[in-house]
């Protein structure tokens, strides 16, 4: 037969009343928790322009009917209040603070823009911040820190951009729009051919010769004399110029070309992938078109394609 | 053994209490982040640096590259906190050149360097665009429960984006005035919807804390006249009502602890 020892279990039994005490104390701090706010987790993104995004999460007294959140400064945009189940909360900003309807909500979560964090001075730009927690920064695409004040927790490459884990405390961060990046220059595109492009390519290297040889035989003609007359002037061709001579031209790439032709006749292609907003593939197309159009050359700058217009149309290669 | 049993138990109780609770701890640098960063900053300044440059700046650039070369050699010894301040010697001069550097260079130049790099914040509307579309992403996610119709919004963008790609900076303007418009219509509805929302959950919260009030032992009476006065709350959603049963709650949460 099996007997079980039953004693220790009663003197075990005995010491309930710590047990007792501690579920007390653990049901009494469960209210006081939430009883205060801190700042969960901030991440920032710089644009290029200076301008700053801020998300934030925050937990709050559930409690309180408001909460008053103190901004980093007063020139606010898009500011969002979000409380729990994705409700949008109603938010009043009096210069640097805004005050939230938080009630019933143990935790919120704060977007908006700010122009404040970032200032210019000749080519630097500073971003400043006294941050109340650790915080992660994106800084710009092409940017370049020259200056530090704060040692960063971590770095990471994001979508070609430095993603900076920073700690809590005042941070000052310079930088500049780099001559170099800080990334492998873009693939060469020449991996991407195949049998489509070389067949495009022998089609248009047919029509090319055949250009040549028309274009030869219509040196002879006077008034085509006076084109070739205007166009090298030592200037990049007026887009008017490039667009008779080049009819068939889409849409897009005039823009592009206007574009180019406005910032003195040359751009770089990261530049217009910023200004047309397109990705890195789709714009690389678009100046190789223009390329082959004989409208633009490419140049190697500081590891970065420096897209130029022509001084004189060639022929279509 | 008995005692440390009960030790170990009321540890076990302790740590769930203050688990919720945030902590702060110094989290440690990963130090070959710092040589990254520094290098970068010396090849960007090394670019600026022509020989027309002062010999102030070839100076500062050499002590600077010294400093690199330290902090290199202080992460291959293992002596974090000489890394750590070769760092910030090496970025604080890096940053001193950089400004020297820029102060050089003719406001004409600098302006047309500037267009190059398109850092010129009043033109640089990409950026502006760029940051409505988070917050339409936002409000987007906000609403996605709810029929807030976001149409004109997207054209606007689309519209928006043609113009900047034409550089019609007027037309710009006119779309963006519009689209900040919409984007206030869309607030203003999601607001409204999100208040019927809110009032639901604020009295459902406020019963749920006289409940565990009443579950707790407090005042019968100041129990029933705070429900007295939810279900006044219920009718009016008065805001000084609201903050009376905060208080009220509040008290019966004291006097029960």
């Amino acid at each position: 037969m099996l007997f079980v020892r039953t004693e220790s279990i009663l003197q075990t039994m005995a010491k309930l009343p710590i047990l007792l005490a501690g579920f007390i104390i653990m049901a009494v701090a469960m209210p006081f928790q939430n009883s205060y706010s801190s700042t969960k987790t901030m991440d920032l993104i710089i644009y290029s322009d200076g301008s700053t995004h801020i998300s934030s999460e925050i937990g709050v007294d559930s409690l309180e009917v408001d909460f008053a959140l103190s901004l980093f400064g007063n020139e606010i945009d898009n500011f969002v209040a979000i409380g729990e189940n994705d409700v949008l909360l109603s938010a009043e900003i009096t210069n640097d603070v805004a005050t939230i309807g938080t009630f019933s909500s143990s935790t919120i979560s704060i977007n908006y823009d700010i122009h404040d964090l970032v200032s210019k001075e000749g080519r630097i730009w500073t971003f400043t911040l006294d941050a109340p927690a650790d915080y992660t920064l994106l800084m710009p695409e092409n940017s370049v820190i020259v200056g530090m004040s704060a040692l960063p927790l971590n770095m990471e490459i994001v979508d070609e951009k430095t993603r900076l884990v920073l700690p809590n405390g005042l941070s000052e961060i310079n930088y500049v729009f780099g001559t170099l990046t800080m990334f492998p220059p873009t693939p060469t595109p020449e991996n991407e051919f195949d049998s489509t492009l070389i067949v495009i390519g022998g089609a248009v290297a047919a029509a090319g010769a055949i250009g040549a040889v028309l274009l030869k035989r219509s040196q002879k003609k006077p008034e085509r004399i006076a084109t070739t007359t205007m166009i090298e002037t030592g200037k990049p061709i007026e887009p008017e110029t490039i667009f008779n001579l080049r009819p068939d031209l889409r849409e897009d790439d005039k823009e592009l070309i206007n574009f180019i032709f406005n910032n003195g006749g040359q751009a770089f292609e990261s530049e217009l992938r910023k200004k047309f907003l397109q990705p890195r593939t789709t714009m690389w197309r678009a100046v190789k078109r223009l390329e082959r159009q004989g409208i633009i050359e490419i140049e190697k700058k500081d590891m970065q394609n420096l897209v130029r217009i022509k001084k004189e149309l060639e022929d279509e290669q | 053994m008995k005692k440390v049993v009960s030790v170990g138990l009321l540890m076990l109780v302790a740590s769930m209490v203050f688990s919720g609770m945030p902590i702060s701890a110094d989290a440690q640098t990963d130090l070959s982040i710092l040589l990254k960063i520094a290098l970068q900053a010396k090849r960007e300044v090394k670019q600026q640096i022509s020989s027309d440059s002062s010999e102030e700046i070839k100076r500062l650039f050499e002590e600077a590259s010294n400093q690199v070369v330290l902090l290199e050699k202080s992460l291959e010894s293992d002596d974090p906190s000489s890394a750590k301040q070769h760092f910030l010697n090496a970025m604080k001069m890096f940053k001193r050149i950089t400004q020297m550097i820029s102060s050089d260079i003719p406001t004409q130049e600098l302006q047309s360097t500037d267009a190059a790099s398109s850092s010129t914040p009043q033109r640089d509307y990409s950026s502006v665009l760029e940051r409505i579309n988070k917050f339409i992403s936002t409000l987007k996610s906000i609403a996605r429960s709810q029929s807030v119709s976001f149409v004109e919004a997207d054209r606007l963008v689309a519209q928006a984006a043609q113009q900047i790609r034409k550089n019609d900076d007027r037309g710009l303007k006119t779309t963006l005035a519009e689209l900040k418009d919409a984007l206030d219509d869309i607030q203003k509805e999601l607001r409204k919807l999100a208040s019927q929302t809110t009032d639901d959950r604020t009295i459902k919260f406020f019963n749920n804390m006289l409940d565990r009030l009443e579950k707790r032992g407090a005042n019968q009476e100041s129990l029933s006249d705070a429900r007295a006065m939810l279900s006044d709350y219920e009718k009016t959603k008065s805001k000084e009502l609201k903050v009376e049963l905060i208080k009220i709650i509040r008290e019966l949460y004291k006097a029960t602890s």
